[in-house]
């Protein structure tokens, strides 16, 4: 029972979380004698893999500025409900992608195999022969050129017809909108009953859009070819290869952005745009700086600590003594109030926890309790803010709560995710730090996390302390990573077993966990996609 | 660019034939078969929608005038005295639905305003509801189409959105058949090319517009290459992809629908000064893109290119009226939504700025007025219906404000306020099945049809008093 420390004490509103690696009546039920395959749920890629994805195809890295990003009610943008796309966003897809390709007609000479003045059927069935396997990432089909070649004979005929040049852009805007592109897509190989491993191409695709946010280079195709993918060393050593380039910090530190939940927040409504940044770069430097600049380190590191990065306009926000010349001079400081430490001081995590104009004590509790304890709570019951029983227009979030734990069949929830909101209260909804409501009346930031043996504490830097005792916060990020980087729920008993493994065997160093991902079979086996 | 090919379109016409302080349309007279009696099939609707109550002063309602014939209208809709006798305001009609759901206060009041149905998320396949309930938030689907995407169905159209503002999901609140959301084009701009491609000259279109004339065939190999690849992945990606490619179909179906414009050479002028980008617009410039807006629907309605359509002012957080202001921001610490829920600013300063969205509706009417059609003008054959998702500062969705506008055919008894407080209140829905049946679509009930709200039906009927 080690290795679940902390989290098999905490009990979720709709269930109790038990050990994944051997309660015989799991989610799944799943048998762990079986490999770890993965549900075959591609993921749609987000418009920055999209433009690197881009950028290795035509040779440039084109604006693609409009094209929907992945986005899920709750979770990754990663995860498979994230991939849900509208028509509105169809529409948008279309219209960005026409602009690429009209933009690319300025480009023709640097990547057609003919001159851009001659452009013939002939010059585009050669361009799309070597394009689309490089465009598509080797997800390309039979007849993808073939019907893309179609497309650019009818757009050559018809009452306008296009000339070659504008015709070979319609043929480019329908490539930008194919499923080869806009989907890592994993079909693999079968490799047992009910089984298929994934192409060595395709390890090549997730091990560099995992860690890259961008297709492979040619030293991971290379891998790729000659096998080395197949084994967990081979893996491991690409994967170290990845990690040890500065491509690496963007998926990594979206990875912290979206489980932090700050990829939601939208200060921009309230303060000014340049101060909205400066609060999202804030956290994002303060999570590269942590994982990639201060050396080994486990996920604790990441709320603790008293140093952050400040321009001017945050210097400004946070009312330092020392102010930056300009919102382009970043300085690193010192807060020496001494109540605010690591990322749950920053203002993007107040601000992507609270209301607009007020915080929110349950809203910060709940997630606290989802995200970084990895406790399930589920949602509120229907008409849930109806039963909130009437208070003066003064009453602190302190004494609603009070009254909340009066109604019968609120107060189970709320003692979980309550004192826990209630014990970050001196940061303003935007981070600041306070000591009095609007209304005057004094704030008592003491919290509690109810479940644990001396959970109380008073304020985020001591909420971060208890966070992290027993790798609490270790388990459930490795988790969270698992969800993100596989772009699915943690779901099955065996994958829940690889995380608590992992975390073991990385004694919660941050780049280990990483690591371990990519050697594990989940990394590369999929339930058969033929069946259903 | 696109900007400068439109004023060479606007030198070529000449002068607009209707206009207004900033911007004119070119638009031919458009012949009617407007006759003595009701011509359903020529009335048009147009709904605004606000995000928050229109609620000036504390503890009172400016913008519902007692029951009755009206007398002085109160100071909050003065700017559309000139339109009295074309007005109908209905008090007491309340959005019951968010009772059924978990959310916040705006989330909540949003998505349920137009097709009054719990978010999607929160629906069983059968349409009933998950317990314990899944919380509505900003990312949340539609539980199904809004009163705009379903009129416009039963009448073999497709509406029209518009929105001023940014895209806020607190405020999403039009949804298309299957429930997923349309946020409404930010950039006249961009509508008036997507609704009038059509009627531009070949010679005359940039090769963008060339390239986009050709999207339907583009899209047929778009749909072709996700079914072909749906043939070749597992279970989940197949759904994953034919729904994709549902989508490109429909987007295609959109496209091939033929629709007769029956102005020669619309064009849209737009105001100097207008913004370059509109999609990241933070409102500073909406006294230029709402009257664009205005008349891009009085365009819209009269060339038949859209029979409903639907304007959101969707920025609701930091509004700063400088326009109001002398060019200076109205409320630079706090910003409009703390204003409207008083938090912050003055009773003056709230009649200030929310006068202005009146003034836009005025000017919304003054353009459909100018516009002759038949022996009348397009005002008399169109239903505005305005109202916010909000009846108070407070988050309340009870008694939302509902102001409608409309001629001699639109069907609405005009000229005076009915209040449901003073008898028995009414599910907002019932606004709804109304305004179908003044659109000629037979309806009796609209959204949730289950269960109560505390003793209360979700929906009774066809609101009688307001139909003339």
């Amino acid at each position: 029972m080690r290795h679940l420390g902390l989290a098999l004490l905490l009990t979720g509103c709709i269930g109790v979380v038990t050990d994944p690696g051997t309660d015989p009546d799991g989610p799944s039920g799943a048998n762990c004698d079986a490999p770890p395959a993965l549900t075959g749920e591609s993921q749609r890629l987000d418009p920055d893999e999209l433009a690197h994805a881009l950028e290795d195809a035509l040779g440039y890295r084109p604006d693609v500025d409009g094209m929907p990003a992945p986005l899920a009610s709750h979770g990754f943008s990663t995860a498979p409900s994230a991939n849900v796309i509208s028509f509105d966003d169809t529409r948008a897809i279309a219209e960005v992608a026409d602009r690429i390709a009209l933009d690319a007609r300025g480009r023709y000479d640097a990547f057609l195999p003919c001159a851009a003045a001659n452009i013939d059927r002939a010059c585009v069935q050669t361009f799309l022969s070597t394009f689309v396997p490089r465009l598509y990432r080797g997800a390309q089909g039979p007849d993808d050129e073939a019907r893309l070649l179609a497309l650019y004979d009818t757009l050559r005929g018809g009452d306008d017809p296009l000339e070659p040049g504008l015709a070979l852009a319609g043929v480019l805007s329908a490539a930008l909108q194919s499923p080869g592109f806009l989907y890592l897509l994993e079909i693999g190989q079968p490799d047992g009953d009910g089984v298929r491993r994934l192409t060595g191409r395709e390890v090549a695709n997730r091990l560099a859009f995992v860690l890259w946010d961008a297709p492979p280079d040619e030293a991971l195709l290379a891998a790729a070819a000659s096998g080395e993918l197949d084994t967990p060393e081979g893996r491991r050593a690409q994967a170290e290869r990845l990690l040890g380039s500065p491509n690496a910090r963007v998926p990594v530190t979206r990875f912290f952005r979206e489980w932090f939940g700050v990829h939601r927040a939208d200060p921009g409504d309230q303060v000014d745009p340049a101060l909205a940044q400066a609060m999202l770069e804030e956290f994002t430097r303060t999570v590269e700086h942590r994982v990639f600049d201060a050396g080994a380190g486990g996920l604790p590191s990441l709320l603790g600590g008293t140093t952050t990065f400040v321009n001017r306009s945050l210097a400004m926000h946070y009312g330092l003594a020392e102010v930056p010349a300009d919102d382009e001079t970043w300085v690193e400081v010192t807060l020496e109030d001494g109540r605010r430490a690591g990322l749950l001081g920053s203002a993007i995590v107040s601000s992507a926890h609270s209301n607009i104009s007020e915080t929110a004590i349950i809203r910060r509790g709940h997630w606290v309790r989802e995200a970084l304890l990895c406790d399930e709570l589920g949602t509120p019951p229907p008409g849930a803010t109806d039963r909130q029983p009437a208070s003066a227009p003064d009453a602190t979030p302190r004494e609603r709560s009070e009254l909340r734990g009066e109604v019968s069949g609120c107060a189970h929830c709320h003692t979980q995710m309550d004192p826990i909101g209630l014990g970050m209260e001196d940061l303003d909804p935007l981070g600041r730090l306070r000591d009095t409501y609007a209304s005057g009346r004094p704030i008592d930031a003491t919290g509690e996390v109810m479940g644990v043996t001396d959970g109380q504490f008073t304020g985020v830097e001591e909420l971060g302390q208890l966070l992290s005792r027993d790798q609490a916060l270790t388990q459930c990020g490795s988790a969270q990573w698992f969800r993100f980087a596989m772009g699915r729920e943690v779901g099955s008993a065996c994958h829940g077993g690889w995380a608590t493994e992992a975390v073991e065997a990385s004694g919660g160093d941050l780049r280990e966990l990483l690591l371990r991902l990519v050697e594990s079979d989940s990394f590369v086996l999929r339930a058969d996609p033929r069946e259903g | 660019m696109k900007l400068s090919r439109r004023s060479l379109l606007r030198s070529a016409l000449g002068a607009g034939a209707a206009g207004a302080a900033t911007a004119t349309l070119g638009l031919p007279w458009l012949a009617s078969t407007a006759s003595a009696g009701p011509d359903l099939s020529a009335r048009r609707f147009v709904m605004l929608t606000l995000g928050h109550s229109i609620m000036p002063e504390a503890g009172m309602y400016a913008w519902l005038p007692p029951a009755g014939p009206f007398g002085t209208l109160p100071r909050l809709l003065q700017p559309l005295s000139g339109f009295a006798d074309r007005m109908a305001i209905v008090g007491g009609l309340d959005n019951l639905v968010p009772s059924l759901v978990s959310s916040n206060g705006h989330n909540a009041s949003s998505r349920t305003l137009l097709n009054c149905l719990p978010h999607a998320e929160a629906l069983n396949p059968d349409g009933t509801l998950i317990a314990p309930g899944i919380e509505l938030d900003h990312t949340s689907q539609g539980g199904g189409p809004s009163i705009d995407y379903v009129m416009a169905d039963a009448l073999g159209t497709v509406p029209f959105g518009l929105r001023a503002g940014p895209r806020n999901g607190e405020h999403f609140r039009n949804f298309r058949l299957d429930g997923t959301a349309d946020r409404g084009e930010p950039d006249p701009r961009v509508a008036f090319d997507r609704l009038f491609a059509s009627t531009m000259e070949p010679a005359m279109r940039t090769d963008a517009e060339r390239l986009a004339a050709r999207r339907a065939d583009v899209l047929r190999t778009v749909e072709q290459n996700h079914r072909a690849m749906s043939g070749r992945v597992g279970a989940e990606d197949r759904v994953r992809l034919e729904s994709h490619a549902n989508l490109v179909r429909d987007l295609v179906d959109e496209l091939d629908r033929v629709v007769t414009i029956t102005c020669d050479s619309p064009s849209l002028n737009v105001p100097s000064g207008f913004p370059s980008e509109v999609e990241d617009n933070d409102a500073r410039a909406d006294d230029l893109l709402v009257p664009t807006h205005n008349s891009l629907i009085a365009a819209a309605l009269s060339c038949n290119a859209a029979r409903v359509v639907s304007l959101h002012y969707s920025a609701m957080q930091r509004n700063q009226f400088p326009f109001l202001n002398g060019g200076a921001d109205m409320f630079p610490a706090d910003g409009w939504h703390a204003v409207v829920h008083h938090d912050a600013g003055t009773d003056e300063e709230r009649y200030t700025a929310m006068g202005w969205y009146f003034d836009m509706v005025a000017d919304l009417l003054r353009k459909l007025e100018a516009i002759p059609e038949g022996d009348g003008n397009l005002l008399d054959n169109t239903i505005v219906l305005v109202t916010s998702s909000l009846g108070n500062s407070a988050h309340s969705t009870h008694n939302l404000p509902f102001l409608l506008f409309g001629g001699s055919n639109s069907g609405l008894r005009t000229g005076q306020t009915i209040d449901y407080r003073d008898s028995t209140r009414r599910p907002h829905a019932d606004m709804w099945t109304t305004c179908l049946n003044l659109m000629g679509v037979p309806a009796t009930e609209f959204g949730w049809n289950r269960g109560d709200d505390r003793g209360r039906p979700f929906n009774v009927g066809p609101l009688d008093e307001l139909m003339a």
